[in-house]
């Protein structure tokens, strides 16, 4: 039995669901897990807060725009009230936070499983074009945007549709330039600056969940086909596939990134080309890595043993066919449970 | 060496009087016959569902696409796991189905090359 008590963030379960609960469930359905299950959230309407089945406790975190300092002020609170051995940051804007907190959190007795800032950095959605070139990987033509007069240059350069991007997260397909003004708008309202146009390339997602150790060795990686996807470019359905080509190109950019800890790596294949094209590098577990566990490589419980510094063997291959799909629920909440959390900052289910 | 009469018969049900040319055994009338003589594969990567007189099921775990079988696709894919020829597989069609021997041919060859367009499978001598 694998003992002990793990926090993790990203409790948002909306449309565009964090990873949070995911891992959770990762843990809790391993039988092989005996400890607490940690919620930190931002906001409290993070609707996961309320996941009384799978979570122990939920604490209020500062979010992100703070800095470290007042995460650390926090997370010392919390744990004085309950142990934290493990915390599986799963934001990438909140990744390079935890990065800089590392040292002081270990202090606390927090274990982490994440790589250091640099590496963070090298694959953050503005730095990826460089990255890819220097090593030679296909990614789709991108331009940064700073300002909306650069729209029609790009509109003329990357044609139409093309797909828009906040610096974090979020994404759209704009195919007139109209709608191109209005995302634009929408995104920087959101996110701020800068932007990033990409060509949109017309083919079919896959992603690969992956997690290399303290070593840079992998320990497990998971290859996904979305065949169900939001107005986001979500995964709302996909199923799990295997493509060595596909496999080996991940591991080599795994490489190039020195990486350690969890991350998701997603392509998109031409339909014309038949080439995988690196749309993105997430510094984290992706919201489907329920997935993983279920089709054989448990990478959230790898996650939890290496940053206990247990010897985990690189994972046996996984099922592939093993179809995952979500679905809207509707669950009711007590008013004193947003009470609980909106005055003390905290809910202790049990 | 000695010459072989065409063996078009075989598909088609109408005897023929050319001899084969080449490395086929049919005449230069029925080359697209000789087609009927391959077999087929179907990638390693095709996990198929084929229960009897269903419809059926591929899924491609290389690429995560799957298809949908009618009844006589599935019949003609389960027929080609069963490592039977082009031509056993039409013989097989037109004692199962209401279905002449060219027509048959016709629509095994189709769906072939569907298969190899798809990457789901290739005839092979």
């Amino acid at each position: 039995m694998i003992k002990g008590n793990l926090a993790v963030t990203g409790l948002i379960s909306m449309d565009n669901p964090s990873p949070g609960l995911a891992i959770v469930k990762c843990l809790k359905d391993s039988g092989q897990f005996k400890g607490k299950f940690i919620g930190l959230a931002f906001d409290v309407l993070s609707t996961g807060i309320f996941a009384q089945g799978l979570l122990d406790e939920v604490y209020l975190i500062p979010p992100p725009a703070d800095g470290e300092n007042p995460l650390i002020e926090r997370l010392k609170e919390i744990v004085r009230q309950t142990r934290i051995d493990v915390i599986i940051p799963t934001l990438d804007s909140e990744m390079v936070i935890y990065a800089r907190a590392r040292e002081k959190l270990r202090a606390m007795g927090i274990r982490l499983l994440i790589p250091e800032e640099r590496q963070i950095k090298v694959r953050a959605k503005i730095a990826l074009p460089e990255f890819a070139q220097k090593h030679g990987f296909h990614i789709p033509k991108t331009v940064t945007l700073n300002s909306k007069g650069q729209l029609p240059s790009v509109i003329d350069d990357l044609g139409l549709p093309l797909v828009l991007k906040g610096p974090f997260l979020d994404c759209h397909i704009a195919n007139t330039p109209e709608e191109t003004e209005v995302f634009f708008d929408r995104l920087v309202n959101s996110w701020g600056f800068p932007l990033l146009a990409q060509k949109h390339i017309v083919g079919e997602e896959y992603n690969i969940a992956a997690l290399t150790d303290k070593e840079k060795d992998l320990i497990g990686a998971v290859m996904m086909k979305k065949i169900g996807i939001t107005g986001k470019g979500k995964a709302w359905a996909g199923v799990t596939v295997h493509d060595q080509d596909f496999l080996n190109l991940g591991k080599k950019i795994l490489t190039k990134l020195e990486w350690v800890g969890p991350i998701e790596l997603e392509f998109i294949k031409g339909a014309f080309s038949r080439k995988y094209y690196l749309l993105e590098v997430n510094s984290r577990f992706p919201s489907w890595i329920y997935l993983s566990a279920r089709a054989g490589q448990n990478l959230p419980l790898a996650t939890f043993q290496l940053a206990m510094g247990q010897r985990v063997k690189p994972m046996a291959p996984y099922q592939t066919g093993v179809i995952f799909y979500r679905s809207s629920r509707e669950y009711i909440v007590s008013f004193d449970l947003l009470k609980k959390i909106t005055i003390h900052g905290e809910i202790v289910y049990r | 060496m000695k010459r072989k009469r065409c063996v078009a018969f075989l598909v088609t049900g109408k005897s023929c009087e050319g001899w084969a040319t080449g490395k086929t055994n049919y005449c230069q009338r029925h080359q697209h016959l000789a087609k009927a003589a391959r077999k087929v594969s179907l990638s390693q990567f095709i996990s198929p569902e084929l229960p009897p007189g269903e419809n059926g099921f591929l899924f491609d775990s290389n690429s995560g696409n799957l298809y949908t079988l009618s009844r006589v696709g599935a019949f003609i894919v389960r027929q080609f796991y069963e490592n039977k020829s082009i031509a056993k597989v039409v013989e097989a069609l037109t004692e199962t189905y209401d279905v002449g021997s060219e027509e048959a041919l016709a629509d095994v060859l189709g769906f072939v090359d569907q298969m190899k367009e798809l990457g789901v499978g290739a005839s092979h001598d």
